[in-house]
């Protein structure tokens, strides 16, 4: 879902994927490689993300994830999903 | 499913995925001692990523299918035993191919003779072409053809269709002069085309109002062939089309693809079926509509959805019984219903497939059939080879079972084996299907009709079956008896290489094998046999040098006197023409058409009970052309012509039955009527 929803603002790749998930949580999340691309792995194969060779900024070749629109489907679902288990959490926590 | 699509691709291409993985790993670590914190140290930062290779070993599961290794890996060992033994491969792949091939021609054979839905037609399965069926003096009769008076009663006094079409091809002359040509047209019914998905290519196809009793309007749907043919495309709506005495206006060509209902070559035109009876001459063009005179269009009916073929069957055969009884108030010769019992029936539109199947459809169904022993045949065969080949390797599959190796995976691999070799029998097998549908379209197709086994969807599938079939027949075997091999025994068999236990399945192989080779022997024999009797069987001509030439006055009508004229100078022509050594007038074909009449001759009270004698016009070079001896007398000569004695030949077998003990020449015959003629005698010679 992190993944889905950093890809949904624009395209990436891989480091740059990791990179902005430990930024925007303030380096609270951090992924590792080791399941950052088999991750990408799986979700290609699910169709939810499309892969290309492009070229970065400092005229280096990486590979850019780009989100389908099943991907973003999916993305809903589980943003859905996930907003649904905060709040649950969140009122047994409070009722506590 | 697409992620399992992705996954089986990913599989074809992981050598490339990897290393493109390694890249892009790459350039993770190279970003990140970029971009580490001048603080941090570097070996830190690298512990922060985690370990490459288990990325890329997780990665890998992605894209690898255990099962699909495996099969990969069997058909490496499969191939590579077959190229160790290519005595064997070739032996299983012949007698394979030849199997597939007999039974692949065979059903490209039959599907075509009989199945194959015609090309646009919509919901085929609703579609039925109406057979009748009766009793006349004690046999059993079925037709297609029918009577518009007919028509139009089962259109009136049936509930169970949507639409009725009657079609009827013949050929006629398109064209003036001596550009006219001789064409295959069909008259239909304006409903016709609402039956096929087809819009036109040019123009339109003719409405109800075009197609009316008594007579319809002059108008002509082109087929796309022939627009391109004659045409060549052009826009010809509005033209003049001459069609035997009439003129036609083109108002539309039918889409390319568009065949409708025929079973005998392409049509070229398609014309308004009351246009084409009611100006038929005579009678038939008055009343083809109100009288049951004239059986002799074809018709089909589309069924409603929610009714059985059953039950419209029994609604056809209602209309009929009470159409049967209408004809009988104005003919009452005809048998009663409750005699001739006639009900009608809703059966395929290909005549082939229908209640009276011609020669050709049960002969190839019984052809299909020899094929498919053939088959089987070669399925025991190969099966046994492969057996004999288990055999020979059990102590391989033995010391691989003790190893370690799974049943299944064992089991696997046999079927891997048989699969493969069926598989390059099939290719191989469509070779032979080519090559032999050639020559059995030649026996069974009409020409126009043409065998191309690439490309054609059905046919490459039942090929594809029958390979499988062969592979699960021959392959099951053995697969069984390795799963079951007796390790230990195995094992030690081994130290005694050579002992060879005779199999229970195997004797029983050959066994199998052994009769049905038998029987097809034996029913081939036969029929060598039969094909030579029937080739060897006297037909008092000579059939390889005569020719037959028939002549069409396309509707144009002579008088007496034109049509003697006529005769003589095709006569004249035929005779003068080098490559003729004669040539004769005839009123029938031997053999082919027979005509009888009554007959009397004097002190015989009935000449029709001592058998029956066919009679044949011909003019004075007949016997010669035939070649048939005259064994007493003389034939025909110039002297007997109009207002000469009339004479006649007649057959040994004849005169010996009509003029037992007595000599033929010069008694007397009486042709065309079985009563004591009052004054007029015919001589006979």
């Amino acid at each position: 879902m992190l993944v889905l929803k950093t890809l949904s603002v624009q395209p990436m790749h891989g480091y740059a994927i990791a990179r902005q998930i430990e930024r925007v949580s303030d380096d609270v999340l951090r992924i590792e490689e080791g399941s950052l691309y088999p991750a990408l792995q799986r979700m290609r194969q699910k169709g939810w993300i499309n892969a290309a060779w492009r070229q970065t900024p400092n005229n280096q070749r990486a590979r850019y994830y780009t989100i389908t629109a099943a991907g973003r489907k999916r993305l809903g679902a589980e943003e859905a999903g996930f907003a649904e288990l905060l709040a649950a959490i969140g009122r047994v926590m409070g009722k506590a | 499913m697409r992620e399992f699509l992705t996954r089986i691709l990913d599989w074809f291409r992981r050598d490339r995925l990897e290393a493109e993985l390694r890249d892009e790993l790459r350039f993770h670590h190279t970003s990140l001692d970029r971009d580490a914190h001048p603080t941090e140290d570097p070996v830190t930062a690298r512990r922060r990523l985690g370990n490459t290779t288990r990325a890329i070993e997780d990665a890998r599961d992605r894209w690898s299918l255990p099962w699909l290794d495996h099969l990969q890996q069997d058909i490496r060992y499969a191939l590579r035993g077959l190229r160790r033994s290519p005595g064997f491969a070739f032996g299983v792949i012949t007698t394979l191919a030849l199997g597939i091939g007999a039974n692949a021609a065979m059903f490209g054979v039959v599907d075509r003779l009989m199945f194959r839905p015609y090309p646009m037609l919509r919901d085929p399965a609703t579609v039925h072409r109406v057979y009748l069926r009766w009793n006349e003096r004690e046999t059993l009769r079925t037709s297609n053809s029918f009577e518009y008076a007919r028509y139009l009663d089962f259109q009136r006094w049936t509930k169970s269709f949507t639409k009725f079409a009657a079609f009827f091809p013949t050929t006629v002359a398109i064209g003036r002069g001596m550009a006219a040509r001789e064409r295959d047209i069909a008259a239909v019914s304006a409903t016709y085309f609402d039956y096929f998905d087809a819009r036109p290519a040019l123009g339109r196809f003719f409405t109800p109002d075009e197609d009316t009793t008594p007579v319809g309007a002059p108008v002509v749907v082109l087929s796309h062939g022939f627009w391109q043919s004659e045409f060549g495309g052009r826009d010809v709506i509005g033209e003049a089309l001459q069609i035997g005495k009439l003129s036609f206006t083109i108002i539309g060509v039918t889409p390319k693809s568009f065949t409708g209902i025929t079973e005998g070559p392409p049509r070229a035109a398609f014309i308004p079926i009351t246009t084409f009876a009611g100006n038929q001459p005579g009678t038939s063009g008055r009343e083809y509509y109100t009288n049951y005179n004239w059986g002799w269009m074809e018709m089909m009916v589309r069924r409603r959805p929610d009714v059985s073929v059953e039950r419209a069957t029994a609604d056809l055969t209602a209309a009929y019984v009470r159409s049967w009884n209408v004809e009988r108030e104005s003919f009452p010769q005809l048998a009663a219903s409750a005699v001739a019992r006639p009900h009608a029936i809703a059966g395929p539109l290909k005549t082939a497939a229908g209640p009276d199947a011609g020669l050709e459809a049960r002969t190839a169904l019984w052809v299909t059939g020899v094929a498919f022993i053939v088959l089987i045949i070669a399925c025991a065969n190969v099966a046994n080879l492969f057996l004999g080949r288990a055999l020979r390797r059990r102590r391989e599959v033995a010391l691989r079972l003790a190893l370690g190796v799974s049943r299944g995976r064992l089991a696997a691999q046999t079927m891997t084996e048989s699969l493969a070799l069926a598989l390059i029998g099939c290719a191989l097998g469509i070779g032979v299907a080519q090559a032999g549908g050639q020559v059995l379209s030649h026996l069974f197709l009409p020409d126009w009709e043409s065998f191309m086994l690439l490309g054609d969807a059905r046919t490459l599938l039942v090929a594809v079956a029958a390979a499988l079939l062969a592979a699960i027949l021959t392959g099951v075997v053995p697969a069984m008896l390795a799963t079951k091999a007796d390790l230990a025994g195995a094992l030690k068999a081994g130290a005694r290489e050579g002992t060879y236990h005779r199999s229970r399945t195997r004797t029983a192989l050959l066994v199998a094998q052994g009769a049905l080779s038998v029987t097809l022997l034996v029913g081939a024999g036969l029929f060598v046999r039969s094909l030579n009797r029937v080739r060897d069987m006297p037909l008092g001509y000579d059939a390889e040098q005569i020719l037959m030439v028939r002549y069409d006055l396309r509707s144009t009508t002579l008088s007496d006197s034109e049509t003697v004229w006529l005769h003589r100078r095709m006569l004249q022509v035929g005779q003068s023409l080098p490559e003729v050594e004669r040539a004769a007038f005839v009123s029938s074909v031997p053999f082919w058409s027979t005509s009888t009449t009554g007959l009397f001759v004097s002190g015989i009270d009935s000449v029709r009970r001592l058998g029956r004698f066919t009679w044949q016009e011909g003019t004075p070079d007949y016997f010669a052309t035939m070649g048939t001896r005259i064994l007493r007398g003389r034939p025909f000569g110039a002297e007997d012509r109009a207002g000469a004695p009339l004479v006649a030949v007649v057959s040994e077998g004849m005169a010996n039955v009509l003029f037992a003990g007595k000599d033929a020449l010069g008694q007397c015959l009486r042709v065309g009527a079985d009563t004591m003629p009052l004054h007029d005698g015919h001589r006979n010679r």
